[in-house]
């Protein structure tokens, strides 16, 4: 197994993290903190030795930035590929040249468990036609298997008609859902598994906190 | 007899504006302290700012305009709805996939910051100490509305040509809803024109249609603040289970 890095989210799966060798998806609307869950996936793989790649549209000091808002030290630092300041350099219209640098970062770690945290699934659904992006993302997630990885891939919600991320989730070993919910008068963020590779169908809501110290995750109580 | 209906019935309409306001406002301020990513977070707060401004605005209004209040309410309004506006565009410019800044925005802001509080100051300065002297007052508000005018105008079109480029569909609700609430404030100030050279009850009917674009844009308000992140409602009867423990927690829907 191999840890999500946020002790508490482990516990509550109650299989010490994802499954080997698995593809997981988070999907969330903007700002909830999708990220949070992907950096300390990575801060948990640099911590245990593994090979971490973090392909991202943003640049590497934007995502640093955020690194440090939730609480995750600048000691260990994952290799990149990102729209600036990394040696390989992300071009979201060049869909080939993604898959393939981080295949090949992947092969270059062959030995070695590697974690690739991405965000770069949302921006490639809305620039190249669905069909495409099918065959793309299963061909990828497909090579990955091959060797000892783990993909954890980021979508927002707010950017594709239901029915784009529904096809793409079933692509995904595991999929969490992130959302803000109201009850009554207050607004409380919440996440649902609605699958996990090698788990009975886990109900109901969990709810998180990402702060300064860390991320949390409890049942929800109402 | 008629006109005192009207008036009786301006009272409600306004009050209803105001709690819409506040629920908006409340709003806002829930969901910013729940969102991680900090330039979410702060365009959730600017967005509780203005509606506060907004209130005091209103507020504002009933005061006389020698008042140092009321000027000042005008000051800030300016300030908060351009830094709001400000972190509306720094949202659009985050979800646009190749993060370009509209129309130049990212150079200009901090020397638009600082040249609209300085006009403003001067501005409202002269035209509140100087309201005896004709040409000084003119001077001052003109200083005043077109520097604001000027660059919230700028501002707002730099966050439509950004809101266009975004695929986020939340983001382009709510610079609709936007839209619409603006155009409600407009009509506010001004629907009861055309009534005014008319006789006392056709001027208070006049005034009554004006004040109901209030809840109106209030509502237009609360709607945008409701895009700033979906929101869902949690399903009923849900069991909530870890899988390490075993344990299960029972919404209190359950039996």
């Amino acid at each position: 197994m191999v840890s999500t890095g946020v002790p508490s989210l482990d516990n509550l799966l109650g299989t010490d993290g994802y499954s080997d060798r698995s593809a997981i998806l988070v999907v969330g609307p903007q700002g909830i903190g999708k990220e949070a869950l992907g950096y300390w996936f990575v801060r948990s793989g640099l911590i245990q030795g593994d090979y971490c790649l973090y392909a991202t549209h943003r640049p590497v000091s934007d995502v640093l930035r955020d690194m440090k808002g939730v609480g995750i030290p600048g000691d260990r630092i994952p290799d990149w590929i990102a729209s600036s300041g990394s040696p390989t350099r992300l071009d979201l219209r060049d869909s080939t040249a993604i898959s393939f640098n981080i295949k090949d970062a992947a092969h270059r770690n062959k030995g070695r468990r590697v974690r690739i945290a991405t965000d770069v699934l949302s921006p490639l659904l809305v620039l190249n036609p669905l069909e495409s992006m099918y065959g793309y993302w299963s061909q990828l997630l497909s090579d990955l298997k091959q060797q000892d990885s783990v993909l954890f891939a980021l979508a927002e919600d707010g950017m594709h008609p239901p029915n784009v991320l529904t096809t793409m989730e079933q692509l995904f070993d595991g999929v969490i859902e992130m959302r803000l919910y109201e009850e009554g008068l207050s607004i409380t963020p919440l996440f649902r598994v609605r699958k996990m590779l090698g788990l009975p169908p886990l109900h109901g809501y969990f709810r998180f906190s990402v702060s300064s110290t860390g991320m949390e995750v409890t049942a929800h109580v109402k | 007899m008629l006109s005192d209906i009207l008036n009786a019935a301006g009272g409600p309409v306004e009050v209803a504006g105001v709690v819409i306001f506040l629920f908006a406002t409340y709003r806002a301020l829930t969901i910013g302290r729940v969102l991680v990513r900090g330039v979410y977070r702060d365009r959730a707060f600017w967005t509780a700012g203005t509606l506060i401004a907004l209130i005091l605005l209103t507020a504002a209004g009933s005061l006389p305009p020698s008042n140092p209040l009321s000027p000042l309410s005008f000051v800030l309004i300016f300030v908060v709805l351009f830094a709001f506006v400000d972190s509306s565009i720094r949202v659009v410019q985050e979800t646009d996939f190749f993060h370009r800044t509209p129309l130049g925005w990212q150079r200009v802001r901090k020397p638009f910051y600082v040249v609209l509080v300085a006009f403003l100051a001067v501005g409202g300065s002269l035209a509140l100490l100087e309201s005896a002297n004709n040409v000084l007052y003119i001077v001052g508000v003109l200083l005043w509305f077109g520097a604001g005018g000027t660059f919230l105008t700028y501002s707002a079109a730099a966050m439509v040509v950004g809101a266009r480029r975004t695929p986020d569909r939340t983001m382009r609700r709510f610079v609709r809803m936007l839209g619409f609430a603006i155009i409600c404030m407009v009509l506010f100030f001004t629907v009861w024109i055309p009534f005014a050279p008319f006789s006392l009850t056709v001027q208070d009917f006049g005034s009554l249609i004006s004040e109901l674009f209030i809840p109106a844009a209030a509502y237009f308000l609360y709607l945008a603040v409701m895009s700033l992140s979906p929101v869902g409602r949690v399903e009923k009867d849900v069991v909530s289970t870890s899988r390490a423990s075993g344990s299960a927690v029972v919404s209190p829907d359950r039996p």
